[in-house]
């Protein structure tokens, strides 16, 4: 684990140093990245300002759950977007065997080798909203609250980190699964918005089973502002409430992470590199 | 120690046809063709061997050598390196060897030569002053200091494939494999490539397996070789064995004067004489004949009696011809035991 760390910030290192190295780029690219997060949110600002709420949920209300997905998002972005490359043509040219002749797990090697800056200004624009959100409709945490907040935090990257690696697994079958990936990263974004939006069954249950992005984003969110039978009236299931909610929540991650882990190592077994 | 038993890998190829009407007819069949890159091959090798793994191109090299570095799963039998088990256990194998691809590498393709080197010493927990011995050694006979502060990216072939070399070596593995690490490079850095491979078997008793298609590479450096064809293994042996077992062609050179050239007498020999085959060129003429159906002395004398002959030369066959020959007949004989 230390080892892992030590890595880590050696890739790391190198990374801010060349993007220092080519300052004009860096600063360009930063500005160019802060006016479009200025720019989805003064659009999303000015829908939302018409309307004075969605269904149950206020102006604010719905501002804490872009806020969340926001930076959500943004954090999985920062630190796990090099699994993407899988997906598209590390198993297509063979460059995947590179990491197999290295002795750390796979995964990590693949996660440390590349920090995504790009993220970073979503995951900041998401804080932002989040704490202006957050204040605005009067939230107070407790101690407990505050654990709560980081379990589900903790929940929600993994389900990412393990739909992620799912999605790149697939590409042992079919030699390339970017599409694949870029589908699933599409849905997630429906979850900026409350999942009682959505009134067809099937959707709901393709967002909590399926790819439970609905875990990620609106249980935690409603888990603070709404009470516990109303979360689990929408959700379908009747005795999801409290801690019964929590542990539902995390005993899907943890089934989502084994079948994710399941198949990439199923997709190893297969990997035929290319030939040279 | 490393043992190879009854290793093989399937691939599965489907079957494409030609033309976009093809490639829509073979969306709807699943038909495939098993294609068995290494068939049934065992051999093993001892620690501190250097061995040369020759065969042409398609015969299953890199296929064999990513079972052996734990990059793909064999579709039947058993490989053990240093008593590890390559892709069960790839962790602790890895650790135990080194590997190069000629054709890509395994660096960090934005990372200066330096970065990465201290990167793989972090991956591989090197202990510092063992590293620092172990890049003077390889900065010393691989000359890496000119390019050691430039991201791979903007290396050469040459330097690449130096960088990569040694990074396969910093960590002090048990094995080396190497395969076609001579590929693309010019004379001057395949030797300083060749010296390094045998200074790291002599001095440091590291084995060496090595894929190559320039002979060169062979003789210089390993004692053993392995030729494998269509997945099988054909030969295995020491490189004197393979001169006696297959090198029976001799070749006599005779020396002609340009005068006495081009006048067409008789033939030489009987044109149904086995074992035998008379070569033109410029400067006179080559007899190759085989060394266990024909007596130089008399071949000699023969030619004596019927050309003005100036010089006469007996060469040792050539490696390059003996392994020809080997691949040449490997090929027949699998044609013939189709039919
Ligand atoms: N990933 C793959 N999928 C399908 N077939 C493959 C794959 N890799 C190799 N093959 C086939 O297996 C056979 C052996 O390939 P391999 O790369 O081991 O040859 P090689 O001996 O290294 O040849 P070369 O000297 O050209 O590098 C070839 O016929 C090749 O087409
Ligand atoms: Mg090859």
């Amino acid at each position: 684990m230390i080892r892992f760390f030590r890595i880590y910030s050696a890739f790391f290192k190198q990374q801010v140093k060349s993007l220092i190295e080519y300052k004009l780029d860096f600063a360009a690219g930063m500005v160019a990245l802060g006016f479009q997060q200025v720019a989805s949110f003064l659009v999303l600002f000015a829908v939302f300002s018409q309307i004075q709420a969605i269904g149950s949920y206020s102006f604010d209300e719905m501002l804490l759950f872009f806020g969340w997905a926001q930076l959500m998002k943004g954090f999985d972005h920062v630190y796990n977007d090099n699994i993407w490359t899988v997906g598209w043509w590390r198993i297509r040219d063979g460059s995947f065997s590179q990491f197999l002749i290295r002795p750390l797990g796979i995964v990590s090697q693949i996660v440390m080798e590349r920090l995504q800056f790009d993220g970073l200004g979503e995951f900041l624009i998401g804080l932002l909203i989040f704490i202006y959100a957050f204040i605005r409709t009067g939230l107070r945490f407790s101690f407990g609250d505050w654990l709560v907040f980081g379990y589900f935090f903790l929940c929600g990257l993994v389900i990412y980190f393990a739909l992620k690696l799912l999605g790149a697994s697939v590409a042992f079958w079919t030699i390339s699964s970017g599409e694949l990936m870029t589908v699933t990263y599409e849905i997630g974004s429906f979850t900026r918005y409350p999942l009682d939006m959505y009134k067809s069954a099937i959707i709901r249950s393709l967002l909590i089973y399926v790819l439970p992005f609905a875990l990620v984003t609106w249980v935690p969110m409603v888990w603070f502002i709404r009470e516990p039978q109303f979360i689990a009236d929408i959700l379908g299931i009747p005795w999801a409430r409290g801690s019964a909610l929590l542990g539902f929540t995390g005993g899907l991650t943890l089934i989502l992470l084994g079948l994710s882990v399941g198949t990439w190592k199923a997709g190893l077994r297969r990997y035929n590199a290319t030939g040279t | 120690m490393i043992t190879v038993d009854n290793l093989s890998k399937e691939f599965k190829v489907y079957e494409k046809q030609e033309g976009f009407k093809g490639a829509v007819k073979s969306l709807f069949s699943s038909k495939y063709k098993i294609k068995k890159a290494v068939d049934q091959v065992s051999f093993s090798i001892d620690a501190g061997e250097s061995v040369g793994y020759i065969g042409v191109n398609g015969a299953g090299k890199s296929t064999t050598l990513k079972m052996m570095t734990g990059i793909l799963l064999p579709t039947s039998g058993e490989c053990r390196v240093f008593g590890v088990d390559p892709f069960t256990n790839r962790r602790n194998n890895v650790k135990n060897i080194g590997v190069v691809f000629g054709q890509r590498s395994q660096l960090w393709w934005d990372l200066p030569v330096s970065e990465s080197f201290s990167i793989l010493q972090k991956i591989y927990q090197v202990p510092q002053n063992r590293f620092r011995e172990n890049l003077a050694f390889f900065k010393n006979i691989l000359e890496l200091d000119e390019f050691y502060l430039t991201p791979v990216r903007n290396l050469s072939l040459g330097q690449k494939m130096r960088a990569d070399f040694a990074a396969s070596l910093l960590h002090d593995p048990k094995v080396v494999f190497l395969d076609e690490p001579t590929i693309g490079l010019d004379i001057v850095v395949k030797d300083r490539i060749r010296s390094a491979i045998k200074d790291i078997n002599a001095q440091r008793n590291t084995t060496v397996i090595l894929t190559t298609h320039d002979l060169q590479d062979i003789q210089e450096v390993c004692r053993r070789i392995i030729v494998i064809d269509e997945g099988k293994i054909l030969f295995d042996g020491s490189i004197d064995a393979l001169k006696t077992n297959y090198g029976r062609w001799r070749n006599i050179h005779f020396e002609i004067p340009l005068t006495e050239q081009g006048e067409a007498t008789e033939p030489l020999f009987p044109p149904d004489s086995e074992g035998i085959e008379v070569i033109d060129d410029p400067s006179g003429i080559t007899v190759k004949f085989q060394r266990d159906m024909h007596q130089v002395g008399e071949l000699i004398s023969r030619v004596m009696k019927m050309r003005q002959v100036r010089d006469i030369k007996i060469n040792e066959p050539e490696m390059q011809d003996i392994v020809k020959a080997i691949y040449l007949k490997g090929s027949a004989g699998r044609t013939i035991g189709v039919q």
